[in-house]
């Protein structure tokens, strides 16, 4: 189907070229209206990322800062095993530092198993893995929660409704994440379990690990994606090479992930990994699978770019995939009434960067919160602009983690008590 | 009562932004971007300023030499923002304007004219977005993060327990800063209008009204400072006037019709428009 577009759109090019001089204004028209095109399309795929980005953090944002549970840290993860409450800064430096590394490396191990596995084609076995961690979240996170809330709120619920609630609620999570379900369904769920996953990481991470690891896992990141040897990057490679989808479900799709257009290459595969995706998040370890897929964004990561061979095998991306060479814009038109491929961003992403804001909520100034918002919001749009550049696996984490960071501390310490001396005495500038 | 009062300085300070925003903004994605990166310069300005303010640690208590100096900042972000989203030039790609032939910001009653200076001869692109609604768009992003900035703690202590002089201030504190700070939005998207059809058209001297109303308005908040509420009118009823000022000089600026615009602010034909897309 893509070879035949692109042979219809090699004669019509033809076709004006035939007529003379005169098209030349039109030319120039066509293509600032396909890049027009582009640049509108490429702005809707980067709202189509803000939305539910947003929510997230708001939902994380709104929680943390009413309910108590969350924004308090009294019991730890075996994994920090350093946690003194000192105000000693060389105390707390390599205390968070060593615990991050901890963490950093339970991450490096997990991904490797995980890669392992996918290597061996062991589908099953990440398959039941992501179905035991996506029922740890949906099920026994979500009672805490659910109660936690209720607790705050200062209803009285008995435990046989709560029994019947959280049942319906985590069976109908299974299912529309694993499985078949509307699109908004499944979208909600995902954000519900990012945002709880963000939740307890900074409930349960001491306040300078969070921002140590944070930083490392920007890192970590960065080298795993981009780096020839690097796990994730080995992951998308052998992904694409036996043309399956990677994991649909652990990443945020803004489209239906289950289109067969141009997946028609091994429908039995493809069935197979319909089930296959999960939105594990169990620890910090299988966030990392998130960005491999987060790599997929826009267009199709590997796929775009790519000749009008058949490449399929990724989620709705087939008649995108045909946007090759000369023909690349003007096939692409065609494709943008399709609108069957959509954005994709790793679950993980949404989680460190709910985490991040959280984490500045949770010293209660809001224009810090406010300030880390909009800095991830800006490295989020450099990411995709990045992508729709390189057009290929790029990791989402690295640019807006550090902009967050970076302006955390910024706002924080300088900017906060500037704005706090303005508005006591109602100075406006 | 602590919620009600919650809610009404929040939409006191920003219910006009958000009607601006949900119909103007919301419905092109490409506007929003240029919304959260405006948004983001003026974050920047403000990064700046606080750090000088930090840096000149003697005069930490004379806020009046910091405040001058983040309007200074604030102007010459305006100005790099400007420079920013043109491109210096229109270069495609990123945050320039890339080529286009349609507009795509017909969306407010300003731009009833969306030209389109195609430059097929020496083949330069053409801006996607018409300067106006772009700067529009600018300014809003502005204003609203120079309100927030300055609301968004304050709204956070009126929603815990007790408020009315929230610290010992007169019982006008909250009215007073919400007003100013929906003032300020109306200023942003004034001065940013003007800012950009200035350097466009190259009509360099009415930046001076620009910069004065906004050293003004913003030194005349000085005068919040002493307990009484009363003087307070003052810098609100100045912003006022500049707003209004600043809202007949940007439509002078991009010649649209006063007329026309008063009366499609009210009439159903810019409803249908709206709620037509």
């Amino acid at each position: 189907a893509a070879r035949a577009q692109s042979e219809a759109v090699n004669q019509q090019q033809q076709q004006s070229g035939a007529e003379g001089e005169q098209p030349r204004v039109e030319d120039v028209d066509d293509e600032e209206e396909d890049a027009d095109k582009l640049l509108l399309y490429g702005s809707k795929q980067i709202i189509r990322l803000f939305v539910p980005v947003s929510i997230c953090m708001l939902f994380v944002v709104s929680i943390i800062s009413t309910v108590s549970y969350y924004s308090s840290t009294q019991q730890y993860l075996p994994y920090t095993p350093f946690h003194d409450q000192t105000d000693d800064p060389g105390k707390i430096a390599w205390q968070s530092i060593l615990n991050a590394l901890i963490i950093l490396g339970l991450v490096i191990v997990m991904t490797i198993v995980l890669i392992v596995l996918y290597k061996l084609r062991c589908y099953k076995v990440i398959q039941g893995w992501l179905y035991v961690t996506s029922v740890l979240i949906l099920f026994f996170f979500s009672l805490i929660f659910f109660g936690v809330l209720l607790s705050t709120l200062n209803l009285a619920f008995d435990y046989i409704t709560m029994a019947v609630c959280v049942w319906n609620f985590g069976l109908v999570g299974q299912v529309a994440i694993h499985w078949k379900g509307p699109l908004l369904l499944q979208q909600m769920y995902l954000i519900f379990i990012s945002a709880l996953m963000a939740l307890v990481f900074i409930k349960f991470l001491p306040e300078w690990t969070t921002w140590v690891l944070l930083v490392l896992i920007s890192i970590w990141d960065l080298v795993a994606v981009l780096c020839p040897k690097g796990p994730l990057r080995m992951l998308v490679e052998t992904a694409q090479e036996r043309n399956e989808s990677l994991f649909p479900s652990l990443i945020y799709s803004t489209t239906a992930a289950y289109m067969s257009v141009g997946t028609a290459e091994q429908p039995q595969q493809q069935q197979q990994h319909d089930g296959n995706v999960s939105s594990d998040l169990d620890e910090s370890g299988s966030h990392q699978q998130q960005h491999q897929a987060a790599a997929q964004v826009l267009n199709g990561g590997g796929g775009d770019g790519g000749e009008a061979g058949v490449s399929g095998g990724h989620d709705g991306d087939g008649p995108d995939a045909a946007g090759a060479g000369s023909n690349g814009l003007r096939v692409r038109n065609k494709a943008f009434h399709d609108e069957s491929h959509g954005v994709k961003l790793g679950l993980g992403d949404f989680v460190f960067y709910s985490i991040l804001v959280g984490r500045a909520s949770s010293a209660g100034d809001w224009n810090t919160t406010l300030s880390c918002y909009f800095a991830i919001l800006i490295g989020l749009s450099l990411t995709l602009l990045l992508l729709a550049i390189g057009r290929r696996a790029l990791p989402a984490l690295p640019i807006s983690i550090t902009f967050g960071v970076i302006f955390y501390f910024l706002t924080s310490l300088i900017v906060s008590p500037f704005v706090d001396a303005l508005t006591a005495q109602q100075f406006f500038i | 009562m602590t919620l009600l009062e919650f809610f009404g300085c929040s939409l006191i300070s920003f219910s006009p932004a958000l009607i601006m925003f949900i119909f103007t903004v919301a419905n092109n994605p490409l506007k929003i971007i240029i919304l959260t990166c405006s948004a983001f310069f003026w974050l920047l300005s403000l990064l700046l300023s606080s750090i000088v303010w930090f840096a000149v640690v003697p005069l930490r208590k004379q806020l009046v030499f910091s405040m001058v100096v983040s309007i200074l900042f604030q102007e010459a972000i305006r100005i790099a923002f400007y420079f920013f989203i043109n491109g210096g030039g229109g270069s495609s790609g990123g945050g320039g304007g890339a080529a286009a032939a349609s507009s795509a910001g017909g969306s407010e009653p300003l731009t009833d004219a969306d030209q389109v200076t195609l430059t097929a001869g020496t083949g330069r692109p053409v801006k996607i977005l018409h300067l106006h609604s772009l700067s529009y768009v600018c300014g809003l992003g502005f204003g609203f993060m120079a309100g927030a900035f300055s609301m968004v703690n304050l709204l956070a202590d009126i929603s815990g327990p007790g408020s009315v002089g929230l610290g010992g201030e007169h019982e006008g504190f909250l009215l007073v800063s919400s007003v100013l700070a929906l003032m300020f939005v109306f200023l942003n998207i004034c001065w940013t209008v003007v800012t950009f059809v200035c350097i466009e058209d190259r009509r360099l001297y009415f930046l001076a009204y620009v910069w004065g109303s906004h050293l003004l308005c913003s030194l005349l908040t000085l005068l919040n400072s002493s307990a009484s509420p009363l003087l307070s009118l003052v810098p609100i009823m100045v912003s006022l006037t500049c707003a209004l000022i600043g809202l007949l000089l940007s439509l002078h600026l991009v010649e649209a019709n006063l007329a026309g615009f008063f009366t499609s602010l009210v009439s159903p034909a810019w409803m249908l428009r709206v709620c037509r897309r």
